[in-house]
């Protein structure tokens, strides 16, 4: 028996119980030093794991399992996490009117950069043809009639009805609606931000319309709460359409 | 007939020698039966418990974990498949829930008194008994050589059980079970531990 045997029969044989007293492993070591000393370490663990074992405490857990089964059951972090997770997702389908909000905020975003970063030939064409910004802002009732005149004597007469259509009438060569450019746009904006609201909105939502909510009187098509929903839209599209000319026009007025 | 108790000193309550076997035992668990459960617990709460016990080297964290190890297996006791033996099963969850403990323990600044209790007294001038100086270098070993070595020495598993617990091959279990043994002989004839004397002293 060599040395590697010797490892190789140590390991095989050792089972913590019985002290490496095999004749042939003994025989070896007398005459081998290192191993030898492998096999007193061994001996020595042997005896240990005898005494480890006699030491390992017992515990009456019984007692304390049943009662902690009865008991209701204490969340882990996991089912900590988990249930905040799921938390989150119910307030998240919660907070469809959130979806709405955003969608308003990127609108009015979009709308700035438009103003903001129109085309530089377009605003000095419009610069031209500017009248005083208090000719414009005159709006009542739905009814809007702007009348602009450019400096070499073209006019262009803007007219949009309360269905907020708008009827651009160009007396000269000059486009009207370069007089006032995101009018049309901001109504159609406001026209798409209501399409996109009524996708947004649950089915039930047409039950928690108050009625009081619809101005005017009945109409055939006032039937659906989609169609009070797009009247009451409308208001909402010319304001926006005023503004945006306000904004645009205080805007010309600074640069010029 | 009555179940006969696992550990002397602890005694099952109103069972029926029906539930004596493990299946009949984990179905009367399913049931709701919390007699069962109790014999359940009283069964194997030796194993987990020195399982738990020699892995954290602390009896407080041990008793929590054992204590979890048996609602989690309570909670998927229907998961357990019959055609298996329930121990190993057990003493798997056991392991687990040793890894995460030691895991969370790493992570933890431990209070001094804490630490040293975990730690054991490691000076090296204090004379140890030998069952606390192989404790004390288990403690020092690498956690998969700390879980074959007990696994082995104290639960009485056999090296493919050890195997299906750790989830590696049978041969690796060896050499870790090999190495385990290697280092920690060496440390107790480095600590120059003398039988004997130690005997005599107990």
């Amino acid at each position: 028996m060599n040395c590697a045997d010797f490892q190789t029969r140590l390991d095989d044989d050792f089972n913590g119980s019985r002290t490496c007293q095999a004749p042939d492993l003994i025989e070896h070591a007398a005459h081998c030093a290192t191993c030898r000393a492998t096999l007193d370490g061994f001996r020595l663990l042997a005896e240990g794991i005898g005494a480890w074992r006699d030491e390992t405490p017992d515990a009456d857990l019984a007692t304390a399992v049943v009662f902690a089964l009865r008991q209701p059951l204490q969340p882990t972090p996991e089912s900590v996490t988990a249930q905040r997770r799921l938390e989150g997702f119910h307030r998240r389908t919660r907070r469809s009117p959130a979806f709405v909000i955003t969608g308003a905020a990127a609108l009015l975003i979009v709308a700035t950069l438009l103003i903001v970063l129109r085309p530089r030939a377009q605003s000095e064409r419009a610069v031209a043809i500017i009248p005083p910004a208090h000719e414009n802002l005159a709006t009542a009732n739905g009814q809007r009639h702007d009348e602009d005149r450019s400096a070499n004597g073209h006019s262009a007469a803007a007219v949009s009805d309360d269905t907020g259509a708008r009827q651009d009438v160009a007396q000269a060569d000059e486009p009207a609606s370069e007089t006032v450019p995101y009018y049309d746009l901001a109504q159609r904006a406001a026209g798409a931000f209501g399409q996109m609201t009524m996708l947004v909105l649950p089915a039930n939502a047409a039950e928690s319309v108050p009625s009081s909510a619809v101005k005017g009187p009945p109409t055939d098509r006032s039937a659906g709460w989609m169609d009070e929903f797009e009247r009451e839209l409308k208001p909402v599209g010319r304001s926006l359409g005023n503004a945006f000319d306000f904004l645009w026009r205080a805007g010309e007025s600074a640069g010029g | 007939m009555k179940l006969a108790p696992h550990r002397p000193g602890i005694v099952s309550r109103g069972l029926d020698v029906s539930v004596s076997d493990e299946t009949n035992l984990v179905h009367c668990c399913l049931a709701g039966n919390a007699d069962a459960f109790r014999a359940f617990v009283e069964r194997f709460q030796s194993a987990v418990f020195g399982l738990c016990f020699r892995m954290l080297s602390h009896r407080e964290d041990a008793e929590d974990v054992a204590q979890e190890v048996f609602l989690r297996a309570h909670r998927n006791l229907a998961q357990w498949d019959p055609a298996r033996p329930l121990k190993p099963w057990l003493l798997a969850i056991a392991a687990n829930r040793c890894r995460t403990w030691l895991l969370t323990r790493k992570r933890r600044t431990l209070p001094a008194e804490f630490a040293e209790t975990v730690a054991g007294p490691s000076a090296g001038w204090l004379r140890l008994d030998l069952a606390e100086e192989l404790q004390l270098a288990l403690d020092g070993l690498r956690e998969e050589y700390r879980l074959c070595f007990v696994l082995y020495h104290l639960n009485d598993l056999n090296l493919a059980e050890i195997a299906s617990i750790v989830e590696c091959p049978e041969g690796t279990v060896k050499t870790w079970l090999r190495r385990a043994r290697q280092e920690l002989a060496e440390h107790l004839q480095r600590r120059s531990i003398c039988p004997q004397v130690t005997h005599e002293l107990r």
